[in-house]
């Protein structure tokens, strides 16, 4: 298997998506930026179309940090694309703009609602040009809908906490209140933006294969915080059949135990014995079989109660013990079981996963020496694909970088006809 | 133009034409060997859309989903209600010879498989991409889990969802720093890997409709969350040091956080200068968008700036309600949205617009509000037809009508128990006094 799909061979295969043509017009917002690299990862010829001075995302980065005037975020998604400024404040840009969008596949913002109409660039202008066209809309709260023109700006902690899950994550209360640590709270990364983007590749790539039958393309609308709504599974079930509020468990699970983190030696590991007979075996393990008696079933386990309790009594047992310890217990008590098996997972440190060779040799995380930001240690595309692969070509481009390549390919404009745009400030 | 925009995106995408319009992905037929969640979820996206998924369970054993909790309706959970969607229900032990010839039938017609078992499971039971890509060449087999199909760490070991987020390093950057890595109280690396894979997935198609070429697909769920941890990685490369985690404060945007308010807790940001001026004017602090320590997104991510601007914002929004943060974020502009549940969510008239929350009429299980398909297309919109079915309800569809079994062959498959149904226990049997209704055949 994995001669049949190691990224070390990536650039002798072809590319899935490269006969597309994709405009990411986004602004300043990292749903925009994972949806495009998503499609460039996998071929797509990804022109970013940032106004003069560049994407206000290329400033989100850590305490403000740059590398070469480029924000740390920003250097993770400018991958594989081409990077030309354009002025769309300006009519003479929104022409250029609509003349490339009339040879594209898919166009992808996230204005508010109706800025790109207001300017002549939205979904009714466009398809008259280029019936084929897909354009894809990515904003917290839609295209229509009684929130639609709130006016509010895309923020991934808006999508994260509308969606549900902030709701359903953070710890509870350890000590006398108040305790600021125990809220709700929201994913370290911008996991909204992630979730966001990722359905719009998804949405995306639905309307390509609809184009297939039909011919033509269409609008696709994604809002970030319904795209992440859809982890939190039966939430809204759960309330409207049993009344039930979902909250948060801290490092426990809404319904079954053990699933959970415990301390162990050498860091905190992911215990499961979710099945009754994974419970009685790891009990046996313990030395504690009765507590298997007292609680013989999936359902008299459920009670955040009783997952406290029965937390301090496993914990007790794993605090002593290393992660490889318990690993090795679990398998040999595995194998007595069918169905069901006890499962133990590490929490790791970032030095961990950095270190592990295991990514190095997967291509999952390594460093690559960018042309323009040089050496980094990034994460590449994470599918494995055995027929055509995804790749990591280039990680970044400064804000204009590749004007004269692409308005020279796509719309006959050379380096007098650019140098006199740039004067009037329209690239 | 003469209609206001948002009339004519109402218009566009109106959710009363959904089942007038043409499904995008109808042309699809998938096979679906997954259980839980990173599988199995992977399949129901693709089915929102249009595609006949079939799910292939072991008879009287089925997918553990069915009996994932947390509380049971008509003999089924609630989770195994709420997840599946639209798709047919066929029970056949593909441990067993007799299944995998049958399967192997399945295979030369379909378009896709998706599996996620342990790493070389399928292939021991004549099932792996190397037997099947001879079935099919033009298959597309996906075969999700933790680590991957190859290499040295963990390839073989079960997997979760919890541990995809430990090992990523998910967990170590999310919550605070006086507190233990945070476990998301949803499994978001599932979901998150089950629409990473359905993209591949038709990337792969667009592939295949250019070449005729199947190929094979790894999706390892660790790997994808470690590929959306946004700048953790750059960070120590460029650095030398560690991501932290850093509680609700965004260290990236600034402002960016989650604060309580009289009555609940709100997320306020401001990712743009244009935004921020907004925030504080709506404080009535215009001087703070002037200050050179806050005029800009770089010059606010600076650690005391941060932290002296998120104390003014917490110890302004302590006096204002939920409603009144929001109400201020539309009229300056910038995000203020409460922390929703889904007692929220069932009573948002804006998701319900949208579909969103899909209120939602089973033909077996009648009413109960599902989440509905997060990206709206307007002319090939997604929807949902009905969610879970019991084990092998479909059976009589697929191996009679997909395959052509004669009804005595089917018969004799299931008194060797290579073909079969439901046990009789809750999560996999039918609502009591259920009469049938519901089957595809």
């Amino acid at each position: 298997m994995r001669e049949l799909d190691h990224p070390a061979h990536a650039f002798a295969k072809p590319e899935a998506l490269d006969d597309l043509l994709v405009l990411d017009c986004s602004r300043a917002s990292f749903g925009g930026l994972v949806a495009s690299s998503f499609l460039a990862e996998l071929g797509a010829e990804v022109i970013r179309i940032e106004p003069p001075g560049g994407d206000p995302a290329r400033h989100f980065t850590p305490f403000g940090l740059l590398h070469q005037d480029m924000g740390l975020g920003y250097l993770v998604e400018g991958r594989n694309k081409f990077h030309v400024t354009l002025n769309l404040e300006a009519p003479e840009g929104r022409a250029l703009l609509k003349s490339l969008a009339a040879r594209a596949d898919v166009l992808i913002e996230t204005f508010l609602p109706g800025r790109m109409d207001a300017w002549g660039l939205g979904y009714r202008q466009l398809a008259p040009v280029n019936p084929r066209l897909i354009y894809c809309a990515l904003y917290t709260y839609g295209q229509f809908g009684p929130r639609a023109g709130c006016g509010q700006p895309n923020a991934d902690i808006a999508d994260q906490a509308l969606s549900g899950v902030t709701f359903i994550s953070g710890f509870l209360p350890d000590g006398p209140d108040p305790d600021p640590t125990a809220v709700p709270t929201r994913q370290g990364s911008w996991h909204g933006w992630a979730l966001g983007g990722l359905w719009g590749a998804f949405g995306i790539l639905t309307a390509l294969h609809a184009r297939s039958t039909l011919g033509v393309g269409q609008f696709v609308d994604v809002s970030p915080a319904e795209a992440l709504m859809r982890s939190t599974d039966g939430a809204c079930a759960w309330w409207e059949l049993d009344g039930v509020l979902r909250a948060r468990v801290g490092n426990y699970d809404t319904a079954i135990f053990p699933y959970a983190y415990f301390r162990s030696k050498d860091g905190y590991v992911l215990l499961a014995a979710v099945m009754d007979p994974a419970w009685k075996a790891l009990t046996a393990l313990m030395g504690r079989p009765e507590l298997a008696e007292q609680h013989p079933t999936v359902l008299s386990r459920k009670s955040l109660e009783v997952q406290r309790r029965l937390h301090r009594e496993v914990e007790a047992w794993t605090s002593t013990r290393t992660f490889e310890e318990l690993a090795a217990k679990a398998e040999a008590a595995n194998r007595g079981l069918e169905m069901g098996v006890i499962v133990v997972g590490r929490v790791v440190d970032l030095p961990d996963v950095i270190k592990n060779d295991h990514y190095r040799d997967r291509g999952t995380l390594a460093v690559f020496t960018d042309p323009t930001y040089g050496d980094l240690l990034i994460q590449f595309p994470f599918q494995k694909m055995s027929a055509s692969p995804p790749r990591l070509k280039w990680t970044c481009r400064a804000p204009g970088q590749d004007n004269a390549h692409v308005y020279a390919k796509h719309l006959g404009l050379g380096r007098e006809t650019l140098a006199d745009l740039g004067a009037r400030k329209i690239v | 133009m003469a209609q206001p925009y948002l009339d004519w995106a109402a218009a566009l995408f109106d959710p009363a034409k959904i089942f007038a319009r043409p499904e995008a992905l109808r042309d699809l037929r998938v096979l679906d060997l997954g259980t839980i969640f990173l599988g199995p979820t992977t399949t129901s996206y693709l089915a929102e859309y249009g595609a006949e998924v079939i799910k292939v369970e072991i008879p009287g054993v089925g997918d553990t989903i069915r009996a994932l909790g947390p509380t049971y309706h008509w003999n089924m959970s609630l989770i195994g209600l709420s997840e599946p969607k639209n798709k047919y229900f066929a029970g056949l032990d593909v441990r067993k010879p007799r299944g995998v010839d049958i399967f192997k039938r399945l295979v030369a017609r379909a378009d896709v498989l998706v599996e996620n078992f342990r790493a070389g499971t399928l292939e021991r039971w004549g099932l792996g991409y190397r037997q099947l890509h001879e079935v099919n060449p033009r298959l597309i087999y996906s075969a999700h889990n933790g680590f991957g199909q190859w290499g040295d760490y963990g390839t073989g070991r079960p997997s979760y969802d919890a541990i995809a987020q430990g090992e990523s390093g998910m967990a170590a950057i999310s919550g605070f720093p006086s507190r233990p890595p945070l476990k998301s109280g949803g499994y978001i690396g599932d979901y998150l890997g089950a629409v990473a894979g359905a993209a591949t997935i038709l990337a792969a198609l667009h592939h295949r409709m250019r070449t005729g070429e199947g190929q094979f697909i790894e999706i390892a769920q660790v790997e994808a969350l470690i590929r959306m941890l946004d700048w953790t990685w750059v960070y120590h490369g460029l650095t030398g040091r560690y991501r932290l985690r850093y509680g609700n404060a965004d260290v990236g945007i600034v402002p960016s956080d989650i604060v309580e308010a009289k009555d609940g807790f709100v997320a306020i940001s401001a990712p743009t200068d244009q935004a921020f001026a907004g925030l504080a004017a709506a404080m009535r602090r215009g001087d703070l968008a002037q200050d050179p320590r806050f005029r800009t997104q770089l010059a606010r991510a600076k650690d005391e700036n941060r932290e002296a601007l998120l104390t003014a914002i917490r110890d302004w929004a302590r006096g204002l309600t939920s409603a009144d943060l929001v109400a201020l974020g539309d009229r300056h502009r910038f995000a203020a949205a409460p922390v929703a549940s889904g007692k929220d969510h069932c009573a948002d008239a804006h998701l319900e617009t949208r579909r969103t929350l899909w209120r939602h009429d089973d033909p077996i299980y009648g009413r109960f509000p599902l989440y509905g398909p997060p990206a709206k297309l307007s002319a090939t919109p997604g929807r949902i037809k009905w969610t879970i079915k019991p084990i092998g309800a479909d059976n009589d569809f697929i191996f009679r009508g997909l395959l052509g079994l004669a009804p005595g062959e089917i018969r004799a498959l299931e008194s060797e128990g290579v073909i079969g149904r439901w046990a009789d226990k809750p999560g996999q049997k039918p609502p009591d006094g259920w009469s049938g209704e519901g089957k595809a055949l």
